[in-house]
């Protein structure tokens, strides 16, 4: 854990300077946990209630964090699994599949005005949709955000040899996906 | 190195390098979405994350939301005026114009449709709670034993269905 981490969690617990250390940590985390969200839920309406969601969270739990983890690991595994629920949600309510839901919000990018991708970007999404939940979010850390083995298995809290893997599968069937696109 | 390929039998999928070009393509827009970060093609409303922070603490502290005073509140000043009128009207009335009800105004009828409405809700068991068992004496039972008649048409008309049921599978 680096310093201003350290520092930043010794403010965070200390409820004299809990608010400003709070505001520096949306400061610093907001924009990558977005994106982590964003690729999760793919509408920016859908990120952003769950961003606010994450924040809360931590914001009303951060007594409980230990120190055992990397502070942004934590942040992301609580997102992460913000994110997931957000979605399992959305399917009971609407009476879907979790794989009907990747479908229709995959659809529903394509009239979205905060999504101007080109056909190549929205068929890798279609594609990204069609793949198991983990070996999705293995291959959006790895693939958009460069996370390393080592911090997606913080997070994720699965072994580095299986995120290997997953990553490997993830890799394999989108280039599958893509080929048949394309034929 | 054609050659050498075929000489060694090496085999190619059938239309591998019709398809090549297509499949490069790909890649080398998924390299680019790699490099530059927001080129995925999603993207944010233009203020986004500066606004963030100020919306979030509206949401850890709700009491913050309403920056102008309540009492220059719109909502609050007509309903003041409403509750205001209300109240003069109530003591501007002259006091003859009152009708002070009692008790003793109150018709009989209306007493008994209220008692017969009140208790009507009340099942039997919440009816027997509901009187001290020392004001009820035993001669009030069975000193006036109500006449067969009138034991068959309440068991005609006030017993469930299932009431019979059971006192059928009891026997």
């Amino acid at each position: 854990m680096s310093k201003n981490e350290s520092e930043l969690i010794i403010r965070l617990q200390n409820p004299n300077q809990r608010e400003a250390a709070f505001r520096d940590l949306v400061g610093v985390y907001q924009e990558r946990l977005y994106w982590h969200i964003r690729r999760i839920v793919l509408s920016h309406e859908d990120a952003d209630d769950v961003l606010q969601e994450t924040f809360i969270k931590i914001f009303r739990h951060i007594d409980q964090f230990k120190g055992e983890s990397q502070l942004f690991s934590w942040m992301y595994r609580i997102a992460t699994n913000e994110a997931l629920t957000f979605l399992k949600r959305r399917a009971r309510i609407q009476g879907m599949s979790d794989q009907d839901v990747q479908d229709k919000m995959v659809a529903n990018l394509e009239g979205d005005p905060y999504f101007d991708g080109d056909a190549a970007q929205l068929l890798l999404q279609k594609s990204l949709a069609k793949l198991p939940e983990k070996q999705r979010l293995v291959f959006n850390l790895k693939y958009f955000e460069e996370m390393t083995y080592e911090e997606m298995s913080q997070i994720l809290d699965t072994s580095v040899g299986a995120l290997k893997a997953s990553y490997h599968h993830a890799v394999k069937k989108l280039e599958l996906f893509l080929k048949d696109s394309n034929s | 190195m054609k050659y050498k390929l075929h000489k060694v039998n090496f085999k190619i999928p059938e239309g591998y390098f019709e398809e090549f070009p297509g499949r490069l393509e790909y890649g080398r827009k998924l390299y680019l979405s790699k490099i530059e970060k927001d080129s995925d093609g999603f993207r944010v409303p233009e203020g986004y994350f500066n606004n963030f922070e100020t919306r979030l603490q509206r949401r850890l502290n709700p009491d913050s939301k309403s920056p102008i005073p309540i009492w220059r509140q719109p909502k609050f000043l007509w309903t003041t005026a409403v509750a205001a009128s209300l109240v003069l009207l109530l003591f501007l009335r002259p006091q003859n114009q009152i009708n002070r009800l009692t008790f003793e105004d109150l018709a009989r009828t209306e007493i008994e449709d209220y008692l017969e409405s009140r208790y009507a809700e009340m099942s039997t068991f919440e009816l027997a709670e509901s009187l001290p068992f020392s004001e009820v004496n035993y001669g009030d039972v069975m000193e006036n034993m109500p006449q067969e008649n009138h034991i068959l048409n309440y068991l005609e008309h006030k017993t469930e269905a299932y009431d019979h049921y059971n006192f059928e599978n009891d026997e």
